[in-house]
């Protein structure tokens, strides 16, 4: 009996994984809780581990290779047969069901693996290609059976050119002229040139020689796609409020002070979060999915809190939750947030640590940004936009005196959080951080 | 059909091309009578905006593929027009050159035009139809440059 190894999913939005490093190579012996590999998924990067004994039969997906969950990735052979005797399915049913743009997701340096669909370009279409910097991958053949020709790569090239040519303003007349020039020069006139779709004008616009093309990451493909989702389909607006912070300041210090011998040390961040898990729990109307044809109100206040990845980590960004949020005590919210905080930045968070957020914070504070707004983080229905704590001249029953402030902006979807319940929501948010005794108890 | 022609006595060079017509688009290589077809074609498809470049081989052994290659390396694509049989021909030679030496240049692989693989017909319409012509070289151009 051969044991079939296949892509797992290890997350609940996870649709393929790339193994980015084997352990073990064909004719290993392998034991049970062995980890065969390291997997990226769309999350984080974990293991996957052998759930039998026996020897690695067949390795059947290189490294950095993205493959649909369940496609077949390594065959084990049990103990006491052959590996050569093993036939190894044929995985390139499965390769080949990968979309395309997986194919173009992978770096396209890299021979395409067996069972891929291989791009047909003639031979001086893929010199060309070459020459004018263009990737075989962005453009569509108009050959017999889509195979890339020589027009194809000029016209893509001609595209490029125009859009540079068209960025001047002031150069409204000599872009058109370039572009019947490009034309005749590069086939014929009457040849009907092919609608190429090449990369968005914006970034042909700034296309330049020496510019480095850097294959996108797992994580960066996520947050790309789901950030993009985020802003079509959510209906965002935004609520923004100016809080008086110099109690909380206050607060903070004093206890700062005071627990400074049991390694306690609160940022503001972590009295914003218990903040705002109190206010979600005043205002359960806040704390809400919508899921097609419902809104789904959720039993537990689980506050993600955004999380940037040094760059020698491939930069990025990522959300632990903080789970209960709203019955833990300040002084978990500090530790959790920390530990959690320090694994991201370090060895990388798990996938439970990363779920179930039903709402999200985003602080820029630290970086001295006043405001800003922030995307939804989808399934929630709202994300805080947090700025820096400053200080401001303030007017306090009619007279100017210096205080603290901080902004907070809330990003909402208004299919489930009408301006109102937003408004009432920051009211509350107000409330408890200038009057922060009741995040205390 | 009219030319002028030299009045003194002259001679021509043996393997050395002509090209007799110049274009960028497509290439189209061929020897004797069949010559005249095919600047029959450049000019209609001149008119269709492709601009084809005639070689005339004038002699095939020594076959002067230098010529030849120098125009496909630019055009990226040729019709061999050869009136004869089309198996084991001067053209499948010529065509087999022009693969070996333009390979990476090439856009797509050169196209033939022949005489019909048929018993030639005696009746002139037939035969007209048979032998190679402007028809069939028009459409041998625009299914090699893609243009069909």
């Amino acid at each position: 009996m051969t044991i079939e190894i296949t892509m797992p999913r290890l997350s609940d939005t996870m649709e393929k994984g790339t193994i980015i490093k084997w352990h073990v190579s064909e004719g290993d012996e392998i034991s049970a809780g062995e980890v065969l590999a390291d997997v990226e998924t769309d999350k984080a990067t974990m293991e996957m581990q052998s759930f039998d004994d026996g020897v690695v039969a067949k390795i059947a997906v290189d490294e950095g290779v993205a493959v649909d969950i369940g496609t077949v990735v390594a065959v084990i052979a049990e103990e006491g047969e052959s590996a050569d005797e093993v036939s190894v399915p044929d995985s390139s049913v499965s390769l080949s069901d990968i979309p395309d743009e997986t194919v173009s997701a992978a770096p396209v340096e890299e021979p395409a693996p067996e069972g891929i669909k291989s791009r047909r370009v003639t031979p001086v279409a893929r010199r060309l290609a070459e020459q004018h910097g263009i990737d075989l991958q962005t453009i569509e053949g108009s050959g017999p059976g889509g195979r890339i020709v020589k027009r194809d790569v000029l016209a893509a090239a001609d595209a490029t050119a125009e859009v540079k040519a068209a960025v001047p303003p002031a150069a409204a007349k000599r872009p058109q002229e370039e572009t019947v020039v490009n034309v005749s020069s590069s086939t014929s006139t009457s040849m009907s040139i092919p609608s190429t779709p090449v990369t968005t004008p914006s970034l042909t616009a700034l296309a330049m020689t020496g510019d480095r093309r850097e294959p996108v990451s797992s994580m960066r493909q996520t947050i790309a796609r789901r950030l993009v989702e985020s802003k079509q389909e959510i209906p965002h607006y935004q609520v923004s409020m100016v809080f008086a912070m110099d109690s909380l300041m206050a607060l903070r210090s004093q206890l700062n002070e005071e627990l400074s011998t049991q390694d306690v040390k609160l940022s503001v961040n972590d009295l914003i979060v218990r903040a705002c898990a109190i206010a979600m729990q005043r205002n359960p109307l806040m704390n809400a999915s919508w899921d097609e044809d419902a809104i789904v109100y959720h039993a537990e206040v689980n506050i993600g809190v955004a999380v940037a990845l040094p760059e020698e980590r491939g930069g990025g960004l990522v959300v632990p939750v903080i789970r209960h949020a709203d019955k833990l005590s300040l002084r978990s919210i500090s530790a959790q947030t920390r530990a959690l905080g320090e694994k991201a930045r370090t060895k990388g968070l798990s996938v439970e640590e990363m779920e179930g957020a039903t709402f999200t914070i985003s602080n820029l504070g630290m970086f001295g940004v006043d405001a800003f707004t922030a995307i939804i983080n989808p399934p929630n229905s709202a994300i805080l936009a947090v700025g820096a704590c400053l200080q401001k001249p303030v007017v306090r029953d009619g007279n100017l005196e210096v205080g603290w402030e901080m902004n907070a902006t809330l990003s909402n979807d208004h299919r489930v959080v009408d301006g109102a319940t937003a408004a009432r929501y920051l009211a509350t948010l107000k409330d408890l951080i200038e009057h922060p005794a009741s995040i205390l108890v | 059909m009219t030319a002028d022609v030299p009045e003194d006595s002259y001679s021509i060079p043996i393997g050395q091309a002509k090209v007799i017509r110049q274009g960028d688009d497509c290439t189209i290589v061929s020897f004797g009578r069949a010559v005249h077809f095919c600047t029959e074609a450049a000019e209609t498809l001149a008119s269709d905006g492709i601009q084809c470049e005639v070689i005339d081989g004038r002699s095939i052994k020594p076959l002067d593929i230098e010529t030849i290659a120098s125009s496909v390396r630019r055009t990226n694509c040729c019709v061999v027009v050869d009136q004869s049989w089309p198996f084991a021909s001067i053209g499948s030679e010529v065509a087999a050159e022009i693969h070996r030496v333009c390979f990476d240049d090439l856009d797509n692989h050169v196209h033939r035009v022949h005489s019909d693989d048929v018993p030639a017909p005696y009746a002139w319409n037939l035969e007209q139809e048979m032998l190679p012509n402007a028809r069939k070289i028009c459409e041998a151009v625009r299914s090699v440059t893609y243009n069909v």
